[in-house]
């Protein structure tokens, strides 16, 4: 004020774009009731923090919790969240649809009749532990370890089930992960042994997505500001992939690549940057496991870094960009572009891939391994602006009273003929238990619905519905499923802001911890309230999964005789068990660096600080952490003379060659290579009615089953359209609207077309976020997203699916219902894909080739019909492709690599067991 | 683009220089027996609002804060604003440009040209050693103000005010205030006399001018005729004592 002659600011948009309640105010925020208008009437709201339940990126949500009516209002943003900064998708605060849906599932319910019958009646939790926990407690005494299996949707917490498994001393736990990430993981994994990439888009200057990543992938919302904020900054960004999704509008550079080929469009930018000779060659040096390299694939050669250099541009010599442009259908002065500009961003490269074409092709894991290799050489690994491992952007804390690791392994889950799959094989456990390996006394599937998210669903149905493969199904599910309904047991579970437990994942060059916590107990408790379990606060009966899992692990061994009620017992008063607050207070007290601190600052205790903001930052700005002294001198890694930390490899440092791939019988593989998917252009009848279907792409407002009580997000989008470019409707006849049949090896679907220049000639696409089912009227999944149909076995394994009605309005508690004006499901292609499994990651293959035709006289909208002897036909053929263990050593599966609950290393003999 | 039209870089730069001067010429250091009179903030004119929550609201989004919340630091603010905008339309980044527009256009309207108009006329008025640079000075932000169309007229009863409040707050007497027409200094502030009628007649020809101000600023028109509703409800409310 005082002074005279102060300069213009230079001010700049960005940090606190958006304004927030300050943290200080949430216990009594005011606002005005816009709906009183004009009277002024104050609404006073207490802000608690949670997380976002629907995908994976975890976003922090404040719910606001009205102080008068005590029901949550809304959520919005946590300004005080290091990963989403207060901002969110229209995932975020549609959650409130998911808390008032008038049809959640609100009790505990058995089965009465036949399973899937859809007869149920209201349990009691009492009951329901009590009978589960009596049966698994039964199996363990009987050495039936192996038929207890939990099968976890997402998002699951870090560590907590590893602890809860290890505690029962089972190898039962199944993932999602092969039918979605398994494929990038091993691509990266056999560099650096980490699993996943951890760009630093904010600071980057060139970024390649192969994929929607920034529309939809992971972790959108958070990656996707930090991509804007880049691109503010003047950094390009390039996006592969052959539809013309929002992020590559959004693009400098769009590649429409023929899918599989991307790998081979990389290897001609690595061979363009050894060319230019646009290599960080003192990174490379120091940091590629060239003398290795050297020895094992150049043994002719000098043993000099000159010489491995030399190595690489004789390997990748034939990877012209003549070359890729004619394999991967894209121009070769784009591919010389793009690696013109990858080669002077240098450090400041960022990329990142997880399914696209990972999880869509045969050899799909390549293509993180040939994008991870462009990093290798331009030195971008651990960089500011480059990307890093998931590991250094991820914070896992540690988990109270961790029990010792069991030594069993679950052969239905880690099959010898996959020994180095990424993750669980869980999409051929159907075809597993036809084969009669193994049978399943009690199975979990915990927010996770196979039968319409994984290929080949009438196969889980089938098996689903044997109780001789299946004897006890419990769902553990926030929503009813396609697959509930074959459920004995479906036990409500929270949503964001029911449950407690913890995240983090690597969304920015720096480490953070989230905790969802159940806003209702927690406003409560502020109140004087007290609650026995989460459930006493939530609507209904519905739970959440700590408690339930350290309850029911009191019902399996109610005794304490089997040696499991001990890892559950409260620290201080072992005849009750351990509570949520005994249970992360000590993870808040004892395992996150600078926490404590940072909550004595504020009088609160470490919990208090992470009830009170919902999320901590443990460290930012993390690079070349490989490149640190090690924390054990016997886990370093000799750099120049120097100690290092460097990676998670055998070698611990970056694995051009993997002599863990050629140890396993992939000698061809083990380098960064091209490899040709099930569904090459080259192999397909183009001229006549095959076509590439890409069946993966997500829509930015819709995941998976999670949102199917969302009228919010299902408002935005009801629209399930098969893309097919004008060229191709051309040639083949179709009208956008018109029903076309899809046939793949084991069936068909008809759905409708949508011509449109935004998918390249010779693919066809439809998302995977659509097409849900139900086969009651008013029962058994969301009417705001559901067509009703109905099944029919049509003999000799033939199923048809076939749409009684698509969306109503309907009537209910929410006026909304009856104001549905949305009408299309969508069609749940998923039943008609086999399973392909690739040989080497274990990944779900899902792109398919299929014949596209005409609808035929008697077909619908929305029919499926599948030969499920097919199914088993393709599984079969695909199982020839593999290369089964033991490995070399006679383990079943490389000990480096990791695994979820590993076992102790006695568990990976085989030739001990057998 | 006809010769001459300046481009939206150019005339954001103008902008930019005109509120620097402003800026330098309100300074309590350059005028301090007007802050000792009334300090040229929001605060001391519109009584029933302390806008300096919202300030660093709006400063904070572009990493900024505001010195204090008078007539100079605002200034200083819009005329940051308005070389953010300049840069953006420069540098190829329109998005901020569009931006850094928008939030110049809403300073302006929501924080400045309300009080700060008022305020110069005053002191226009009043102080014949300042007259001429505050005539200009609110000739100016009246312009600004009124091409960005912060406040064109509503018709009838239309608008985004609560019933009983206008553009400046609470228009009929609130429980326990008595000083109720204070919430601008075209209340009894600068209509003091000792004799009622004169005081009436004041009031009324200020009803008069600021319906003028209406009639001649279409971008900020119902500022004015606000103040110019509120100044005759004054009046008929002095009559009645």
């Amino acid at each position: 004020m005082g002074k005279t002659d102060r300069e213009i600011p230079r001010l700049v948009p960005g940090g606190d774009l958006t304004s927030y309640p300050p943290p200080d105010l949430w216990d009594d925020w005011v606002e005005w009731d816009a709906k009183a208008w004009p009277e002024r009437k104050a609404n006073r709201y207490r802000l608690v923090p949670t997380t976002c339940f629907n995908c994976e990126s975890a976003c922090g949500l404040l719910a606001y919790v009205d102080k008068d009516s005590g029901e949550i209002r809304r959520f919005e943003g946590n300004p005080a969240h290091p990963g989403s900064r207060g901002r969110n998708c229209a995932k975020g605060p549609a959650t409130i649809n998911q808390v008032n849906d008038p049809e959640r599932i609100l009790y505990p319910m058995r089965r009465k009749g036949k399973r899937g019958s859809g007869e149920w009646e209201r349990v009691t939790w009492e009951q329901a532990l009590s009978d589960i926990g009596g049966r698994i407690g039964k199996a363990i005494r009987e050495d039936r370890h192996d038929e207890i299996m939990y099968h976890v949707g997402r998002p699951g917490e870090d560590g907590f089930m590893d602890r809860t498994l290890k505690a029962w001393g089972v190898d039962g736990h199944n993932s999602h992960t092969n039918i979605c990430s398994s494929g990038a993981r091993l691509g990266y994994a056999i560099w650096s042994g980490h699993d996943r990439p951890s760009p630093d888009f904010a600071n980057a200057r060139f970024i390649l997505l192969l994929s929607a990543h920034l529309e939809s992938g992971h972790y959108f919302n958070p990656h996707a500001q930090r991509i804007m904020e880049a691109k503010r900054s003047g950094a390009k960004l390039c996006a592969i992939d052959p539809r013309l999704s929002n992020t590559a509008s959004m693009s400098d550079y769009w590649l429409s690549t023929w899918p599989g080929t991307e790998a081979g469009l990389f290897l001609a930018i690595a061979r363009l940057l050894l060319d230019w000779d646009a290599i960080d060659h003192e990174f490379v040096r120091r940091w590629v496991n060239w003398e290795k390299s050297l020895e094992k694939r150049f043994p002719n050669k000098d043993r000099t870094y000159e010489s491995f250099i030399e190595g690489l541009k004789e390997t990748y010599a034939d990877y012209t960009p003549e070359w890729a442009a004619e394999e991967c259908g894209i121009s070769a002065d784009q591919i010389v572009e793009v690696a013109r500009e990858i080669a002077d961003a240098g450090h400041r490269f960022a990329s990142h891939t997880w399914r696209s074409t990972g999880s869509g092709n045969l050899g799909g894991w390549q293509a993180a391994r040939t994008l991870q290799f462009l990093h290798v050489l331009t030195g971008s690994v651990g960089t500011k602006g480059g990307l890093s491992p998931s590991a250094w952007g991820k914070f896992k804390p540690e988990h109270w009273n961790m029990p010792p690791t069991h030594s069993r392994w679950n052969e239905l889950l880690w099959p010898i003929e996959y020994p180095l799959a990424h993750h669980e094989m869980s999409i051929l456990l159907p075809h597993f238990l036809k084969q009669g390996r193994g049978k399943l006394d009690v199975y979990f599937t915990r927010v996770y619905n196979p039968i319409w998210t994984n290929p080949d669903g009438f196969s889980w149905l089938e098996v689903l519905t044997n109780e001789e493969m299946v004897g006890l199904h419990v769902a553990l599910t926030p929503t009813w499923s396609e697959t509930a309904w074959y459920a004995d047991y479906v036990l409500p579970m929270g949503v964001a802001a029911e449950r407690h437990d913890t995240h983090s994942y690597e969304t920015h060059a720096a480490q953070w911890l989230g905790f969802r916590q159940p806003v209702l107990r927690v406003a409560g408790e502020r109140d004087g309230k007290t609650f026995n379990r989460t459930y006493d606060a939530n609507p209904g009966e519905v739970w959440e999964e700590t408690e339930f899992w350290f309850d029911l692990s009191w019902h399996i061994d109610p005794d304490g005789s089997l040696g499991i009620r001990e890892w559950f017992e409260s620290p201080n008063d072992p005849s009750r068990p351990v509570s949520v607050d005994e249970y992360y207070g000590w993870m808040f007290d004892n395992s996150v660096p600078g926490l404590p601190e940072a909550a004595e600052k504020e009088g609160l205790t470490p919990l208090g600080y992470m009830r009170k903001y919902g999320a901590f930052e443990v460290a930012k700005d993390i690079y070349d952490v490989h490149e640190r002294p090690p924390a054990d001198p016997r886990d370093g890694v000799s750099i120049d003379g120097e100690l290092k930390t460097g990676f998670k490899s055998p070698s611990k440092k970056l694995e051009w060659y993997s002599e863990t791939m050629d140890d396993w019988g992939w000698g061809e593989e083990a380098i960064p290579t091209y490899l040709k998917s099930h569904v090459n252009w080259r192999d397909l009848d183009l001229g006549g009615n095959e076509r590439i279907l890409l069946p993966i792409f997500r829509l930015p407002t819709l995941i998976h089953t999670r949102s199917g009580n969302a009228k919010y997000l299902y408002e935005i989008s009801h629209g399930h359209p098969l893309w097919v470019n004008p060229i191709d409707a051309d040639a083949l006849g179709f009208e956008t609207g018109e029903m076309v049949r899809i046939t793949t090896d084991i069936g068909w679907f008809v759905m409708r077309v949508w011509r449109t220049e935004g998918i390249r000639p010779g693919v066809v696409a439809a998302s995977h976020h659509m097409g849900r089912w139900r086969q009651e009227d008013k029962s058994g999944n969301e009417r705001w997203s559901s067509a009703l149909v109905n099944i029919d076995q049509l003999g000799d394994g033939k199923w048809r699916l076939r749409q009684l009605k698509g969306i109503e309005p309907f009537e209910s508690d929410d006026p909304d219902s009856s104001r549905i004006w949305w009408r299309d499901p969508g069609v749940n292609q998923n039943l008609a894909f086999p399973v392909h499994p690739d040989p080497v990651s274990g990944m779900h293959a899902w792109h398919q080739r299929v014949t596209l035709t005409t609808a035929q006289q008697g077909d619908q909208y929305g029919d499926v019909v599948v030969d499920t002897a097919k199914s088993t036909q393709v599984f079969e053929k695909w199982l020839e492709m593999t290369k089964p263990g033991p490995g070399p050593d006679g383990t079943r599966r490389p000990l480096w690599l990791d695994r979820p609950v590993k076992p102790t290393e006695d568990a990976y003999r085989y030739a001990d067991r057998f | 683009m006809p010769i001459g039209t300046p481009t939206a870089s150019e005339r954001a730069r103008a902008e930019a220089d005109h509120w620097a001067e402003i800026a330098k010429r309100w300074t309590q250091v350059k005028v301090p027996e007007l802050w000792a009179d009334r300090p040229p903030t929001e605060k001391d004119t519109v009584i029933f609002y302390d806008p300096s929550v919202d300030i660093a609201r709006r400063a904070r989004k572009w990493g900024y804060a505001v010195e204090g919340n008078d007539l100079s630091s605002l200034a200083l603010f819009a005329a940051g604003l308005a070389v953010a905008e300049e840069r953006g339309w420069d540098e190829g980044t329109p998005d901020i440009a569009t931006r850094a527009y928008e939030a110049r256009r809403l300073l302006i309207g929501d924080r400045i040209v309300h009080w700060a108009v008022p305020w110069l006329d005053a002191v226009g008025h009043g102080n014949a050693g300042h007259a001429e640079v505050a005539v200009s000075d609110c000739d100016l932000i009246l312009g600004f103000a009124d091409e960005a169309k912060v406040a064109p007229a509503t018709p009838g009863p239309e608008g985004i005010f609560v019933d009983g409040e206008d553009s400046y707050g609470p228009i009929e007497p609130v429980a326990g205030r008595t000083r109720w027409t204070e919430s601008l200094w075209s209340g009894e502030v600068v209509f003091h006399s000792d004799r009622l009628a004169n005081q009436i007649a004041l009031y009324e020809k200020s009803a008069g001018k600021w319906a003028g101000y209406a009639a001649e600023h279409a971008g900020t028109a119902q500022l004015w005729l606000d103040l110019s509703e509120r100044a005759l409800r004054t009046s008929r409310h002095l009559k009645t004592r």
